[in-house]
């Protein structure tokens, strides 16, 4: 009895817990089979992290310049001041790297603005009077200067005015109108009031002329200059004139001869003296002007530039020839779409010739000038003004910077969630609005940026609840800027362009295993490619585009890639897609083409109408927000519902299970129980075993979502019946119907079973430009005189083609001389850490990658390192041997730059697992396995029949089979920085880690706990290939933050791989990263805005709204912005616009709590100007303020005179000085008695009172400005 | 009859007048050739003139070399260059120069006209004090005992050309016992728009020191007496030519400042 109970007993507590087991496997199994997702993903979070995180990465990496192997930091180089360079210049600011450049003993560490012998000032030379900007001191004084701080000489000794000099006119400073006064030998007459050198020079227009007679002699001349040297006057007469002739006893010839007069545009007669009479010939005006012929006769000279080949761009756009002074831009080619090599050029046309006769003026070369154009309308006519302007095409392309999400970071990963219906929701998220606007706003008001648009969407089938989502839009340069065309440097802008297309496919059947693309298909077909390469070359001399001469090459690629397998959550597993991107698999979708160059030749045909325009800086206000079909509220709050229904029908089933179980152990105690526990028990273990089969049969056939659940149940139908008939609890025809009929729900799921989904990848690689290979075009850079080669151009034209700058106005682009020896390559820097050796090999054959101890190479790591050639030349390099030995036949997939020219090439190699290589590429016997690895390398030269290394350079390293160390933190880098400074009022960020290995890992907020125990993880991404340019990403959202610094531990577990079948052997981190944010305390604040102004007695400070009373104009500003609070006590940027919506600029003194800028000279007029200012943590403030300029151009008046007690008081109406004489009205106020006061200048001034005194008062203002009458007084009684 | 007697008295007397200042006429231009030394002009009557002839060569070999190579006889710190109509190369010293990307030039020169002076008087430092030993030479051939002291001299640059003044002393006294005299401050010139170049230059370098560029078609229509020539080299490098239309005279140099460099 007591043995049968054991029994029983035994069995029930089999029965129990297989009961128990079968609890959570037929979750597992039902959670399988349906897509059921228990955790929300919020889209914007995720987004955002990608967002910020490629955002970090693209632009650290674009500033960076990564291609440089070996440590460079960009901190460590400061900026010094050479005192004298070994090449002869003087105060020249240098970086520290560049110290070799400077003379033996003549480098200060410091900037030369704050070098007592270099800062940089005014030098007025006070005897000549001339001013130069930006002088150093030592220079200055040192050659008998006097220099001043103001560097741009706004100063009151360089303010000009208008100098009068007899017949001339001059503009310039007072010191200079009285030196060439005293040249002259006449009296000084410089007009302050006069501030517009046309108005001073219009002065001469002005002139009363008229025959002068002194000392028996006449000449030409104004009536002033002539009473002056003691002449008589006769206005407007001739000297030729008989009546003076006869008066003044002289004879001289009229209409003696004809000659021009400086300055006049008519042809005039001339009297034997020499004396202008009237004009003979009327030019006229505005078109001729009176020149000698080569005859020597005076003609009528056409001022317009009539050539029709050098003023063909003119003609065709306005359809008449350029007049006197007006000039225009001339183009290489297609300005909206520029070839490489091309330039900006501005043509003049003065007196009759264009350029003086020379070539067309080169705008900065590479086109880092634009020329800019604008047509002035007046009257009938109109005036064309070209102008060479600083190309803004990195500020375009930084506006994306600052503003972020829809940027060129787009992160273009269809965020699949969930049911098909949601597939392809786009992942643009609301929260990155704002700044998308901002960046579009911006994009769109500056004339020289273009809002780029790719959009590969429309394809999907709607209907079905797909949705495409390859579209962004992009902020890129209108007149994109040239590269350094044997420089890989420009790599990283290009590199910009690199995108990854995700296109999600369905198994479209089960029986014929076909697929379709769903999600992205246009990402196969040529409209991707078409625009991704007018985006890749629109960055500057990216992808496959032509030279200025039409001649191309192909530099941007689409790479089809395998994805992943979509999980029921719609989530890429670990298990790789079937088949590559592009490849068709019989649904005939996929239409893949990459680029070709051939269709950017169009582009070189020049179209005359077009010219930049010029910046008028009235920035509009766009209205495109929601522009970009961004993801809404509700459609977050959809999915939300949605969710929470399927987390109710899996609770649903967790309690009906739960709820068996106490059933079953409290009825194992009874017989009847028993026996009826039995037949459940066998019941229950039947359908799990069919289930199981059910499900696996599902699993074979690729089929998921319903149809697995479908096959699943009919599995464990099917299961029940069979395991009821075999224990003899036969259900009979039931039973049969039972079973087959689940056998047949097995097939029918099969056969029509619920759609699959899989990812995969079309990648777009955006190269720099490459020349053409060969020289043969070389030449074609010296054929037009009026656009001498340049450097750019020249090396546009073929890899070969070397620019021999010979200091010539013209210098010859030379072909190099063709050879046989192909480019010999040898080892170059390597990865700190690492070491490239040839010791026992040989060199110039092999070379051994190892770690720098020896060692062989990590698992999970990335090696960057080079290899050198002797010449220019293209490389490839490959773990896969070369199948000939043409360089055609070799395969690349180390080498970044593989269709640059360079010297310097890049290998980047991920090292992999020993188990995913090769079996031949494994050694060493289990368990010390180890990867013998070599890296094919293969380089080309540049000639139009290249030569290349015929035998492969390889480079042989090993691999470890195990990773014995733990994630190096030492190498781990955050976005936001360590220690980063975040708003006021935030209280959740989202941050980026990358890390060097593929691992998972944990955070806390607590210090010392086990990774295990730990709260937090962080969403990493653990493929091999997943690896960024600072390693493999983890991404996650801090909640909770504070005010003050916020703490997070971090731990991180290795070779995620080894998940459930070698766990042992991942390493954990023993000690914790920390990792810290600092959250604002208080707002960041503007707590004044002043402007103040030096007027040579004092400086004046006025608060926004006062106002600046001067006698000159214009007059220096400087402004004055005070902040405080924020993240470090006020310590921010700040930046000042003219404009409310305008651009900004940074003040000249900022990232302190004072920051000033000396605004341009203003003239008489009320100024606003619009302040922002931000901190280290994004807390901004702004502020705006105006002030006014009111130019005092009249004397004091005296309005009132009296006699008060025993003085004698004058009252004038704006601070003065008063002078007294009691001799007369004509006097010198030097010489004169100055009335008391009660500061230097007043209002109020006295005197003594006497009767027996007249007195002739002047007044003066502290502008200089006095009447020339003056008051007479005379005081009685 | 009387007053036709008369008249022909009246007639020879006009003729032997007329004779004699013939006499006179002739004998002045034969005597002041004589007295014309062959390098310069008259020293007694007009020492300036000799030195203008003894100096014009090498002064106008200085202004011209100086013009031509942005102010200096041998410049340290240039671009070397040539344009298509020109044979030889010229090293263009650079007036105003950085070395760095984006930021304005630095003036090299700050005190151009000054430096001009002073490169003119090294240039004729020698020349100068020759010609003023060829003066007192040449004043002892004609007949002078002549005590000479040369001090120094300086250079003036004006809107008329370029002025020697030298500072020296000659004291002449007659070898026949004749009168006594003492000449002071001598000058030279040479008619020349050198000042006028440097000053344009100099607004030139100002300019581009303080906004990066130079309007030289502003310029040219505010005074078209100068041809300003602006040509931009490969190296970035901004070769300035200024000429005056009249006389035709150049100053070149070169600037560089405000380079943008190649790609992003």
């Amino acid at each position: 009895m007591k043995k049968n109970n054991l029994i029983i007993l035994t069995v029930a507590f089999l029965q129990i817990l297989i009961l128990i087991l079968v609890i959570f496997s037929n979750s597992y199994l039902i959670a399988q089979s349906e897509k059921i997702i228990t955790t929300p993903r919020l889209e914007d979070k995720k987004d955002l992290i990608k967002i910020l995180a490629d955002k970090g990465l693209n632009f650290l990496i674009g500033f960076l310049t990564i291609k440089q192997i070996g440590e460079v930091s960009a901190a460590d180089i400061t900026e010094e001041c050479c005192l004298k360079t070994k090449a002869g210049g003087i105060c020249q600011p240098i970086l520290s790297t560049q110290e070799d450049q400077c003379e033996p003993g003549q480098l200060v560490q410091t900037k030369c603005e704050y070098n007592a012998d270099c800062k940089y000032g005014c030098c007025v030379d006070s005897v000549e009077g001339t001013c130069s900007t930006n002088s150093p001191q030592k220079k200055c004084t040192s050659d008998g200067g006097v220099w001043n701080s103001d560097k741009q000489c706004l100063i009151a000794d360089c303010q000009k005015g208008c100098c009068v000099l007899g017949n001339e006119y001059k503009f310039g400073n007072e010191q200079e109108c009285n030196y060439l006064s005293q040249l002259r030998g006449v009296e000084t007459n410089f007009r302050s009031d006069i501030t517009s050198e046309q108005n001073c020079l219009a002065l001469k227009q002005t002139n009363i002329e008229g025959a002068c007679i002194f000392q028996g002699r006449c000449v030409i001349e104004n009536g002033r200059d002539c009473v002056n040297s003691g002449g008589t006057f006769s206005q407007g007469k001739f000297c030729s004139d008989p009546g003076l002739e006869t008066a003044n006893n002289y004879n001289y010839k009229s209409h003696d001869h004809s000659g021009c007069i400086n300055g006049k545009t008519d042809i005039y007669w001339f009297d034997s003296a020499n004396n202008r009479e009237d004009i003979l010939k009327t030019c006229v005006e505005g078109s001729e002007i009176c020149t000698t012929s080569s005859a020597g006769k005076p003609v009528c000279k056409s001022t317009g530039c009539n050539d029709p080949i050098k003023a063909k761009d003119f003609y065709q756009r306005y359809g008449r020839y350029p007049k006197n002074g007006e000039s225009w831009c001339v183009y290489d080619s297609d300005i909206n779409h520029s070839t490489v090599g091309s330039e900006h050029w501005q043509a003049q046309c003065v007196l009759g010739e264009i350029n003086g006769g020379g070539p067309f003026n080169l705008c900065g070369s590479n086109r880092g000038e634009i020329c800019t154009e604008s047509k002035i309308d007046y009257e009938n006519d109109f005036f064309v003004s070209g102008n060479c302007v600083v190309n803004e095409a990195s500020e375009c392309i930084n506006y994306n910077q600052d503003t972020g999400p829809s940027d060129i970071t787009f992160p273009v990963s269809p965020q699949i969630t969930g049911f098909p219906s949601f597939f392809g929701s786009n992942s643009q998220t609301s929260a990155s609005t704002t700044t998308v606007s901002k960046m579009i706003e911006e994009c769109l008001a500056n004339k020289e940026c273009l809002l780029k648009t790719v959009d590969a969407t429309g394809y999907a089938d709607e209907s079905d609840g797909y949705h495409d989502n390859f579209k962004f839009q992009v902020c890129v340069p209108r007149y994109s800027k040239g590269a350094n065309l044997k420089d890989a440097t420009d790599d990283n802008l290009c590199s910009i362009a690199d995108k990854t297309c995700e296109v999600v496919y369905k198994k479209s059947s089960n029986v014929d295993n076909t697929w379709e693309a769903v999600i992205n298909k246009g990402c196969e077909w040529p409209v991707f490619t078409q625009q991704m390469n007018d985006f890749c070359t629109s960055l500057g001399d990216c992808g496959s585009n032509v030279n200025y001469i039409g001649v191309g090459t192909n530099n941007a690629y689409i790479i089809p890639k395998k994805g992943h397998k979509l999980d029921d959550n719609g989530n890429e597993k670990d298990e790789a897609s079937d088949y590559y991107a592009c490849e068709t698999n019989g649904n005939g979708n996929a239409n893949c083409k990459n680029t070709n160059w051939k269709d950017y030749v169009k582009y070189v045909t020049i179209n005359y109408m077009q010219f930049a325009p010029t910046q008028d800086f009235e920035y509009l206000t766009p209205k495109i927000i929601g522009q970009m079909g961004l993801t809404t509220p509700e459609y977050n709050d959809k999915i939300s519902k949605w969710l929470e229904g399927i987390s109710g029908a899996s609770g649903i089933i967790y309690m009906g299970l739960g709820k068996l179980a106490p059933t079953l152990i409290y009825a194992r105690y009874s017989e009847i129980g028993l026996t009826t526990l039995g037949a459940v028990g066998t019941a229950t273990i039947g359908a799990s075993i069919g289930m199981l089969v059910g499900h696996t049969i599902a699993k074979i056939f690729g089929v998921t979502g319903i149809a697995s659940t479908m096959a699943t149940i009919g599995g464990g139908i099917s299961g029940t019946a069979a395991a009821l008939h075999i224990i003899g609890a036969s259900l009979g025809t039931i039973g049969t119907i039972l079973f087959f009929g689940g056998i047949a729900i097995i097939i029918i799921s099969v056969i029509f079973g619920g759609p699959d989904y899989e990812t995969r990848y079309v990648e777009f690689k955006c190269n720099p430009w490459t020349a053409p290979a060969g020289g043969k075009d070389c030449s074609k850079c010296n054929t037009n005189p009026m656009k001498p080669c340049t450097q750019y151009r020249c090396e546009s034209l073929g890899a070969l083609c070397t620019f021999k700058d010979d200091g010539s106005q013209n210098p010859p682009c030379i072909s190099l001389q063709p050879t046989t020896i192909p480019p010999v390559i040898s080892p170059g820097g390597v990865d700190k850490g690492y070491q490239l050796t040839t010791s026992g090999l040989i060199p110039g054959v092999n070379v051994k990658l190892q770690k720098q101890s020896g060692g062989c190479l990590t698992p999970g790591t990335q090696v960057n390192f080079n290899v050198n050639t002797d010449k220019v030349a293209q490389c490839k390099a490959s773990t896969q041997r070369p199948t000939a030995p043409q360089y055609d036949s070799m395969e690349n997939s180390l080498i970044d730059q593989s269709t640059m020219w360079l010297m310097n090439h890049t290998i980047s190699y991920s090292v992999p697992n020993v188990d995913e290589l090769d079996p031949t590429q494994i050694k060493g016997t289990i368990p010390n396995r180890y990867g013998d690895v070599k890296i094919y390398v293969k380089c080309q030269d540049a000639q139009d029949t290249p030569v290349f290394n015929p035998n492969d350079y390889v480079v042989d390293l090993c691999i470890d089979e195990k990773d014995t160390d733990p994630v190096d933190h030492s190498f781990t880098t955050f976005n936001p920085k360590d220690s980063s400074y975040i708003k006021y009022g935030v209280t959740e960020a989202p941050i980026i880690m990358w890390i060097n290995e593929p691992a998972t890992c944990k955070y806390d907020t607590l210090p010392g706990k086990d990774y295990n125990e730990m709260q937090y993880s962080f969403n990493c991404k653990t493929g091999i290939h997943d690896n960024q340019y600072f390693g493999w990403p983890c991404t996650t959202n801090i909640t909770n933050l504070l005010e003050g610094d916020n703490i997070i531990y971090i731990k991180c577990k290795d070779q995620p791989w080894l998940t459930g079948t070698n766990d042992s052997r991942r390493q954990i981190n023993t000690e914790d990263k920390e990792y810290t944010l600092k959250v604002s305390k208080e707002v960041l604040n503007i707590d004044s805005l002043t402007f103040s102004h030096d007027d040579g007695t004092g400086t004046q400070t006025i608060n926004s709204g006062g106002k600046f009373k001067e006698g000159v104009e214009p007059i220096s500003v400087n402004m004055e912005v005070a902040t405080s609070g924020g993240v470090n006590v006020g310590i921010c940027s700040c930046k000042w616009g003219t404009i409310e919506n305008g651009s900004r600029w940074d003040f000249y003194n900022t990232n302190a709590r004072i920051h000033d800028q000396t605004l341009t000279p203003r003239f008489n007029g009320t100024y606003i100007n619009y302040i922002y200012c931000e901190d280290e943590a994004g807390n901004s403030a702004t502020v705006s303020g105006n002030f006014t300029i009111e130019v005092d151009t009249n004397p004091p008046n005296i309005v009132r005179v009296y006699h008060d007690g025993s003085s004698l008081k004058v009252v004038t109406d704006e601070d003065s000085k008063c002078y007294y004489n009691s001799a007369n009205c004509e006097f010198a106020i030097e010489n004169a008695t100055l009335m008391s006061s009660s500061g230097e200048y007043s209002t109020e001034h006295f005197t003594d009172w006497s009767t027996k005194k007249t007195y002739y008062i002047k007044c003066e203002d502290k502008f200089g400005r006095a009447d020339a009458d003056c008051l007479v007084v005379r005081p009685s009684g | 009859m009387h007053r036709i007697k008369n008249k022909s008295g009246q007639v020879t007397i006009f003729i032997i007048i007329a004779v004699i200042i013939i006499a006179i006429i002739i004998l002045f231009f034969m005597l002041r050739k004589q007295n014309q030394p062959n390098t310069g002009g008259n020293p007694q009557e007009n020492p300036g003139s000799f030195l203008d002839t003894c100096l014009k060569d090498r002064l106008t070999e200085a202004v011209d070399t100086i013009s031509s190579q942005g102010g200096y006889v041998d410049p340290k710190f240039y671009k070397r260059f040539k344009f298509e109509n020109e044979t030889s190369y010229n090293n263009l010293a650079y007036l105003c120069y950085t070395q760095n990307y984006y930021v304005p030039c630095i003036n090299q020169e700050p005190m151009l006209l000054s430096h001009l002076k002073l490169e003119l008087h090294d240039y004729l430092k020698t020349d100068v004090e020759n010609c003023f030993k060829f003066l007192g030479q040449n004043l002892e051939n004609k007949g002078y005992v002549v005590e000479a002291k040369y001090n120094n001299f300086n250079v003036v640059l004006d809107e008329r050309g370029v002025i020697i003044n030298i500072s020296g002393e000659i004291d002449l006294t007659k070898k026949n016992g004749g009168g006594n005299s003492i000449e002071t401050n001598f000058k030279a010139m040479l008619p020349s728009k050198f000042y006028n170049l440097a000053k344009v230059a100099q607004e030139i370098v100002s300019q581009e020191a303080q906004f990066c560029n130079f309007n030289n078609l502003g310029y040219m229509l505010f005074y078209p007496e100068w041809k300003i020539n602006k040509f931009k080299t490969g190296d970035s490098v901004t070769i300035y030519t200024i000429e005056n239309r009249d006389s035709k005279e150049k100053f070149r140099f070169a600037v560089r400042g405000c380079v943008i460099p190649p790609g992003f």
